[in-house]
């Protein structure tokens, strides 16, 4: 019974990390396109990595 | 029973007034146009020209025009990729999302917010997204050790692009599936858990059986999407030169079919094209009817 | 209905009617692309029309979005603006919609080339108000950081190409040149090499535009890109705000290109004049093949008149005045080059740093250009073309192919119909 206890939370807990993932992932495009809006100036947009 | 009839009949006469400036609306702007562009397509017209009768003239051009081929290669490529693509991801988010655990609105919120967005302001966006040199895909490919194409600046790539993008406006899709889920009644997952089977087994024999009416109709929608698909190509092709850049390789029908209108002005040639399309669309649509009764399920029969 | 209210409303009728057909003004519609500035000037010149003529009433509408469509589809209605803007003549002079102007417009007064470059057909379709010619444009401060001198008008293609390599140095992201295949614009530089896209009884592009000629000032520019590598790519171009913002900021120390620049300057910085411009940026002819005679190409904006116009003749009446006026109100604020050249000569233009460049090469501009040579030149033969040179970018096919090819499909689709 306890081990039924544990899966279920493993189970909740892999639920949870695969939306997590998957919203940052649908999120991100949003994210980018705020914080380069708020840059100033070609060279800070442009700098590599984003 | 008499008064009755004539009360009936008053109310289905009022009913029809109420419609009444949907209908000439309709008949204005939706069938007229539609019908016209039936006779169109037995025509040469140029818009300023007289029109002139030339049968199946347009019909029997298509089939010499390489861009014509070209343009539905292009298109079904494009459906090819991003149709089955949208499915799986729908039905991964549903599958996710439809357990009852603690925040799941804020994550249907969060999947659904991409397809809110107007195509224009989605297309531009991920315009950057796949830039080769500063874009931010190609920036997590190279930190993952690949190096990542010039997506929409290369032929091979431009339509793959167009389609992954897709998987972002998959809201509808999860939605429907969401829906189709709850649909199926808790007692036969239940019967099955006490039976033995797996997740995996449940999802095999019960749940995508189950589905299956859903899938069926949201592959057809979906398919029926990809086939005239426009905006996207318009703004995206060769990241913002449009018109198929680069060298025709985003030349989506509807673009080609939007180009011989209003480019060329061959109204007749544009009309027939559009036909065709439909046609195609039927077809297709038809074939999977007919299909559909080796794979999809009925709870009732 | 009431007595009152019927006499009200008999009222309110005729006064309409009154102030419709007393006065007998006129009122005319014109149209163009232009945006807020631009508009601003035109109204100055019609505002002297009108001063003039003070029954006609000019309204100029601006429509800044799908301005063809919108001009296509009004003439197709039977209901065009009186006047418009409009540079693609041919396509609508083939559809029988303009009014040809040279029996009516006295002409002697506009630059030769101007108005022969709104001729098609034997006809004349237009006034000339925006024109520019193309030229090189380059970032002084560029050139000063590496240490090249300026260029000259009288550059070789040779000479140019080591410049463009002098100047490019991607580790500080700078390149020489920015190369941007266009058939339009690309012209010029093909009829100076001795080549040419269409056969002189524009009947077809096999061996001209797959000529030696042709095929070698095709390679001169594309290898820029491809084998000398000093261009950016299309995509760091649209990544760094296009060619204008490259420029400016001295990421490109050269471009081809017309005399928009000014305007993009303009609009950056409100008043700045082409002395202040010429501090940081100067202009020169296109660079030629040694031995040969430089060429550029034109682009050519012109007032027209549609045939349908519900006001025909005063419209005609607004060119004639047009083109009497020489674009001098234009040319005074600085907007736009005058089509009559004695007054720029008058106005010293021609020895400005930045405008000389543009009048003194106008005698240079392409003879016959092959836009204007066929109404179908975009539909049966420069799509071929933009889709060779796409081709040609991306390394999918050598010069010789990508060209070849396109003669092959633009035969087929004179075959079609």
């Amino acid at each position: 019974m306890k081990k039924g206890i544990y899966l279920k939370y493993l189970r909740t807990l892999f639920l949870y990390i695969a939306l997590i993932t998957l919203s940052i992932a649908f999120i991100m495009p949003f994210l980018w396109m705020v914080t380069t809006s708020l840059k100033s100036g070609e060279d800070e947009i442009f700098s590599y990595p984003p | 029973m008499r008064k009755r009839s004539i009360l009936a009949r008053k109310e289905n006469l009022e009913g029809y007034l109420f419609i009444l400036p949907w209908i000439i609306g309709f008949c204005v702007f939706t069938a007229g146009p539609i019908l016209f562009s039936v006779f169109l397509s037995f025509h040469e017209w140029h818009i300023f020209d007289d029109m002139k009768w030339i049968g199946l003239g347009n019909y029997k051009m298509l089939f010499t025009d390489p861009l014509f081929y070209h343009s539905l290669k292009v298109t079904f490529e494009y459906a090819i990729i991003n149709v089955p693509l949208v499915l799986i991801v729908g039905l991964l988010l549903a599958l996710l999302l439809y357990p009852k655990v603690k925040g799941t609105s804020v994550f249907r919120t969060i999947f659904y917010i991409p397809s809110i967005v107007p195509v224009v302001a989605t297309a531009t966006l991920w315009i950057w997204i796949y830039n080769p040199e500063y874009g931010l895909l190609n920036f997590f490919l190279e930190k993952i050790g690949i190096d990542g194409p010039d997506w929409l600046y290369s032929t091979e790539w431009v339509v793959p692009a167009i389609a992954f993008m897709g998987v972002w406006t998959v809201g509808p899709t999860m939605i429907i599936y969401l829906a189709g889920l709850e649909d199926i009644p808790q007692v036969y997952w239940d019967a099955a858990k006490v039976d033995g089977a797996n997740y995996w087994q449940r999802l095999r024999y019960i749940t995508l059986p189950l589905l299956s009416p859903t899938t069926f109709f949201l592959f057809i929608t979906n398919l029926m999407g990809a086939l005239q698909t426009f905006a996207q190509a318009y703004i995206m092709g060769g990241g913002g030169e449009g018109f198929g850049a680069p060298a025709n390789a985003s030349l989506f029908y509807c673009l080609y079919l939007y180009e011989q209108g209003w480019s060329w002005f061959n109204m007749g040639y544009a009309s027939a094209l559009s036909w065709i399309l439909t046609l195609i669309i039927f077809v297709l649509t038809l074939i999977i009817f007919k299909t559909s009764n080796k794979w999809v399920y009925y709870e009732r029969s | 209905m009431s007595c009152k209210k019927f006499v009200g409303v008999l009222v309110v009728v005729v006064m309409l009617l009154l102030s419709v057909y007393l006065p007998a003004k006129v009122f005319l519609r014109a149209t163009t692309w232009d945006e807020a500035e631009g508009v601003k000037w035109i109204k100055e010149v019609f505002a002297k029309y009108e001063k003039l003529n003070p029954d006609v009433k000019i309204n100029v509408q601006s429509v800044t979005q799908g301005y063809d469509d919108k001009i296509i589809t009004s003439l197709a209605g039977g209901t065009p603006p009186d006047l418009f803007m409009w540079w693609d003549y041919p396509r609508l002079a083939s559809l029988n919609v303009l009014e040809p102007i040279e029996n009516v417009v006295d002409l002697s007064k506009i630059d030769p080339m101007l108005v022969k470059w709104v001729t098609y057909g034997g006809h004349v379709w237009g006034v000339a108000k925006d024109w520019t010619t193309r030229v090189i444009w380059y970032n002084k401060e560029v050139f000063d950081k590496y240490g090249v001198p300026y260029p000259t008008n009288d550059w070789t293609w040779e000479e140019f190409r080591e410049i463009a390599k002098k100047l490019t140095h991607p580790e500080d992201k700078v390149w020489g040149f920015l190369v941007s295949p266009d058939p339009y614009d690309w012209e010029g530089y093909i009829k100076m090499n001795g080549g040419d896209y269409l056969s002189p009884d524009a009947s077809t592009m096999d061996g001209y535009l797959n000529s030696k000629e042709t095929i070698e000032a095709v390679k001169f520019l594309t290898n820029l890109y491809l084998v000398d590598g000093v261009s950016p790519s299309p995509s760091i171009i649209s990544a760094s705000g296009g060619s204008y913002a490259m420029f400016e900021s001295g990421k490109v120390a050269m471009i081809d290109s017309g005399s928009w620049f000014i305007g993009y300057m303009q609009s950056r910085h409100p008043g700045i004049t082409t002395q202040e411009l010429a501090k940081k940026f100067g202009c020169v002819f296109p660079p030629h093949p040694k031995g040969k005679e430089v060429k550029t190409m034109l682009h050519n904006a012109a007032w027209v008149v549609p045939k349908k116009s519900k006001h025909k003749e005063e419209a005609l009446d607004v060119l004639k005045f047009l083109a009497e006026e020489g674009g001098r109100t234009m040319a005074e604020a600085g907007w736009a080059l005058p089509i009559n050249m004695e007054i720029a000569k008058e106005m010293k233009l021609f020895d400005d740093p930045i405008l000389g460049t543009f009048l003194e090469v106008l005698p240079y501009a392409v003879e016959d250009p092959s836009f204007l040579k066929r109404a179908d030149w975009d539909k049966n033969f420069a799509q071929y073309i933009a889709d060779a040179f796409d081709l040609i970018m991306l390394k999918k096919a050598t010069v010789e192919e990508a060209l070849n090819k396109a003669v092959e499909e633009s035969e087929k689709a004179l075959k079609r119909k």
